[in-house]
């Protein structure tokens, strides 16, 4: 299918269920929604705004940025028109961030606030256009090139066009730098993602009714894969917390029903409820085993449920998990046994990452504008 | 059954008027972190004032309008002369002043209206009244209610509003309150006002059930046991204390008073409080750590 | 920068029972200026910060407020005029949440009545969502929002150090005096701290007047430092020039801390 696009689902969703809500977002303690029309019209707007900037197809744009709707919301605006999202991990030090950026060597980047803009014009060419989301203590900075995403739109009205990206091509490019300080990167193309997305879809039974938190979307593959693709193919709502230090607190307001996590999370929720647990010996201590013994009747079960699963449950915002995920590296045993007890059934979804090797920075001297050059081919992969 | 429940249903709705008088505990203690020796005075001068009006022809809404203006005028007295110069002294201290104004208050009553007994008749008839096979007494009903739309008007102003906010944020740091520019005196000033409001209203209560005298301020040692029990800090602990008090002081004397001997309704709620006092030293809904007083 | 300075003490002195806390202070802090008060324990910092925002009552002196004088200030009247602080011994409402701790600090914004606000009419909705907003800026912006609903008196130190700044931002103040706001800290919630105060002098154009007793702080931050000593002012000036004042490291830096 020539249109099975990220960009084209979208628009499948604005028309056939533009009123139910796509994102909703935490900003300033307030949870604020948007709909999937409202969602295509921003994007519309943002797809102007890259094109006045001159980023075209088979361009890249570069995202140095925690998880944020604003970031999401410029990918999908990229691959519109047929360009490649690039996130780079933010939790990556500050050496590896100035080589991925100096290899890159963007022409078009989203930066999320003052330190990584910082990093990005210390690292980038001359006429690198920034977009950045959070002003605090950039009102200062000269550069005509800076643009704050929310100035962005309040000038630029919304235009329609048909998005010109196309199934074969790579719709995001994640880029890491590994022990022997090379650059590798693995490209992720429309169609592929969209089929492992539909997989998903299939296999756990995802409905549009999902609410999913997207508290690492752009972290790694496993993300693009089983979160944003299989909520461009079911239509769900994708939420946002307030910051990643919130995650915990918003998902517990939230009680998502679908969970990609990794097993740093997982194992960070499952602290978090030992946490809450009484000593073993006590008398609270005996009764939680008690009511959480698996073989037990039907009242030690009911009891177990209401009295001490629901609430443990509760305390990590998984009262209404139907679908925990885990992504990447096991959980060791002991933890899946864990969960178990708590009644939430974790499933492991991973596939083997297929990093390419670009180059040795020790033989390079300059950032070269030729990736892409080199990276054609691989670009537009025919289908 | 029938009965018990009977003894149970006029044993809380009396608790609800000890409820009453711990309630003007209550909302001092929070503002000032003092037991206002002062609150059983303050019942005692507000009947009194009400039932002279009453007597000398004055009508009914006149003089409850003018012993509420009264009781204003003395919370505003009380913050200008007691607690503006003891302001930043130990609590003992303003306890002590407090025990100082409960005498003179006392005093003025008796030089303003004397010292004799007056019948204080609220137009309520005290005739039981027949509720699903129970029954109560109407003066209690009317009392309840009475209760639980004064708790309903003091948890509006108190959680809604900013007096509440600053009455707690006094209550917790006053140096602080200061400098967010919370006036100290007028916290205090409106906390002393509306503890004199309450005050008015369970000394019509019970005035009108004990008749109008002196011994009226010693309702307080009725509202002991329920601030002990609920705690000094709470409401909400104020109004379940007076019910576990009325109802368990009744029960107690009907189905216990035979075995050992009448009379239990007196010393029982004590008794009651000492346990506990050992088992929840800060009662049910109180903050931990009563060091003040 | 204004023609005229923002604050301006002329000849204060405070005693207690006797013992003079400060003889004879007078210096001005220029609008939108970091000024760093310094000084060995015991020389009168804190004396001065509550004479500023009228905890204490100078016996004699002037301080001259934003064009206005005074012989004394009242807390409250320190507080309308946009003074806000902290305290050397943090003095938060311990048994609210970090929230509400902010939102007292909206207390003078309020317009709403009391009526009003207990049944929910007229002004008040609009009131309080305006108050909530402004909180939950400075909540934000002081990277607070996990703890938004937490206990104050639950959280560690530091963060409750970052509360009671937040409190005093609330109030969208022209002058904020802090008390210490880095005692105890370790170097990261230093430099953390630092930041914030700048960003709050470069986001609001807030005046700050702080008192702190790390040197590398204090020369890092602050546009003018004066130096007091026994109640006494025994420098005043830009860092540089306090750094080298003679009286200066007789009476401060050379001595040990
Ligand atoms: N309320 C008070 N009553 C009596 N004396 C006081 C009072 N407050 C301060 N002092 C005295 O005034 C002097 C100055 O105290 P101040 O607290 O202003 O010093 P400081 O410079 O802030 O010291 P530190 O660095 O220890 O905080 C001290 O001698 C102190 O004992
Ligand atoms: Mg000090």
């Amino acid at each position: 299918m020539a249109n099975d696009t990220l960009p084209h689902w979208l628009i499948h969703h604005a028309s056939i269920q533009p009123k139910r809500v796509a994102l909703r977002h935490k900003h300033l303690g307030i949870w604020h929604e948007q709909s999937w029309k409202s969602l295509r019209s921003e994007i519309g707007q943002l797809v102007d705004i890259l094109d006045k900037l001159g980023f075209g197809r088979g361009d890249t744009l570069v995202l140095l940025t925690h998880p944020r709707r604003e970031a999401l919301l410029l990918s999908l605006a990229a691959q519109w028109l047929g360009g490649i999202a690039a996130p780079l991990d933010p939790s990556l030090e500050d050496d590896h961030v100035a080589l991925l950026l100096r290899y890159l060597n963007p022409v078009f980047v989203f930066a999320e606030g003052q330190r990584q803009v910082d990093q990005t014009l210390a690292n980038s060419r001359q006429d690198v256009n920034v977009i950045y989301a959070e002003d605090r203590g950039l009102s200062a900075y000269p550069q005509t090139a800076l643009q704050h995403y929310a100035e962005l739109l309040r000038i630029t009205p919304a235009a329609s066009r048909a998005p010109v990206a196309e199934a074969g091509q790579s719709a995001f490019a994640l880029y890491r730098v590994n022990g022997e300080r090379n650059v590798q990167v693995e490209h992720f193309h429309h169609d592929e993602l969209l089929e492992e997305g539909r997989h998903l879809v299939f296999a756990e039974r995802l409905s549009q009714h999902e609410e999913a938190l997207a508290a690492r979307v752009f972290a790694a593959s496993g993300h693009l894969r089983y979160l944003l693709s299989p909520w461009l193919t079911a239509g769900f709502t994708l939420n946002f917390p307030e910051n990643i230090a919130t995650r915990d607190a918003d998902r517990r307001e939230l009680g998502p029903t679908l969970v990609a996590g990794t097993r740093e999370t997982y194992q960070r929720l499952e602290s978090l409820v030992r946490e809450r647990l009484p000593v073993p010996n006590s008398l609270t201590g005996r009764l939680v085993t008690y009511a959480l013994r698996a073989d037990g009747d039907v009242f030690q079960r009911f009891l177990g449920y209401w009295l001490v699963k629901r609430p443990l449950r509760d305390v990590i915002g998984f009262s209404r998990i139907r679908v925990p995920l885990l992504i990447g590296p096991a959980l060791p045993v002991d933890s899946l046994q864990f969960f178990k007890t708590l009644g939430i059934h974790i499933r492991t979804w991973d596939k083997v990452a297929n990093w390419r090797t670009l180059s040795t920075t020790t033989s390079r001297q300059l950032p070269s504008v030729h990736d892409t050059d080199v990276e054609a081919d691989n670009i537009t992969k025919a289908s | 059954m029938e009965f018990f429940l009977e003894v149970l249903t006029g044993g809380l709705l009396a608790g609800l008027m000890y409820s009453l008088v711990a309630i003007g505990f209550v909302l001092i203690y929070k503002a000032s972190g003092v037991f206002n020796f002062a609150q059983g005075s303050m019942v005692l001068f507000s009947a009194l004032t009400f039932v002279s009006l009453l007597e000398r022809g004055v009508p009914f809404w006149v003089s409850f309008a003018v012993t509420l203006l009264t009781m204003i005028a003395l919370a505003w007295a009380i913050e200008r002369v007691v607690l503006r110069p003891l302001v930043n002294r130990p609590p003992i201290t303003l306890f002590m002043a407090t025990l100082g104004l409960s005498y003179i208050i006392e005093g003025v009553a008796q030089a303003m209206w004397g010292a004799q007994v007056h019948g204080l008749e609220l137009g309520i008839s005290d005739a039981p009244l027949e509720i699903g096979g129970m029954l109560l007494s109407q003066f209690d009903l009317f009392s309840a209610a009475t209760a639980g739309i004064l708790v309903l008007f003091l948890s509006l102003l108190f959680n809604k509003t900013r007096i509440g906010i600053s009455l707690r944020a006094v209550a917790d740091d006053q140096l602080a309150a200061l400098a967010v520019g919370i006036k100290l005196q007028r916290i205090w000033m409106i906390v002393w006002a509306v503890a004199g409001f309450v005050g008015l209203v369970a000394g019509l209560l019970w005035g009108a059930r004990l008749g109008v005298q002196f011994s009226l301020s010693l309702v307080v040692l009725k509202a002991l046991p329920v601030l002990i029990i609920g705690g000094f800090t709470s409401i909400g602990g104020a109004i379940v204390g007076g019910l576990i008090i009325g109802a368990s002081e009744k029960l107690a004397e009907v189905y216990l008073g035979p075995i050992i001997g009448g009379g239990i309704e007196n010393w029982f709620p004590y008794v009651l409080a000492l346990l506990f006092l050992l088992v929840r030293p800060a009662g049910i809904f109180g903050e931990r750590a009563i060091e003040r007083v | 920068m204004g023609a005229t300075p923002l604050l301006e003490l002329q000849r204060i002195s405070l005693s207690f029972k006797g013992v003079k806390a400060i003889t004879d202070i007078s210096f001005t802090v220029e609008q939108g200026e970091i000024c760093a008060l310094i000084g060995p324990n015991g020389a009168g910092k804190s004396s001065l910060l509550n004479v500023i925002n009228g905890v204490y009552q100078p016996d004699q002196g002037l301080i001259g407020f934003n064009g206005q004088r005074y012989q004394k200030m009242q807390s409250h009247q320190a507080a309308v005029q946009g003074i806000a602080r902290t305290f050397q011994n943090i003095a938060l409402f311990k048994g609210m949440s970090v929230l509400d701790n902010v939102l007292t600090g909206r207390n003078l914004k309020v317009k709403s009545s009391w009526i009003e606000q207990a049944f929910h009419i007229g002004r008040a909705l609009a009131d309080e969502i305006k108050q909530r907003q402004k909180a939950e800026e400075i909540i934000d912006f002081l990277r607070i929002n996990q703890w938004r609903n937490s206990i104050v008196g639950t959280l560690p130190y530091g963060l409750q150090k970052r509360v009671e700044l937040a409190r005093a931002l609330a109030s969208e103040p022209r002058l904020l005096l802090l008390d210490e706001p880095m005692a105890g800290m370790n170097r990261e919630e230093k430099s953390e701290m630092s930041a914030f105060i700048l960003d709050t002098q470069r986001e609001f154009g807030t005046t700050v007047v702080l008192i702190e007793h790390d040197i590398g702080v204090v020369m890092g931050l602050s546009d003018h430092v004066v130096v007091l000593d026994y109640g006494k002012k025994v420098g005043d000036g830009t860092p540089d020039e306090v750094r080298k004042s003679p009286e200066v490291i007789a009476a401060y830096l050379g001595t040990t801390h």
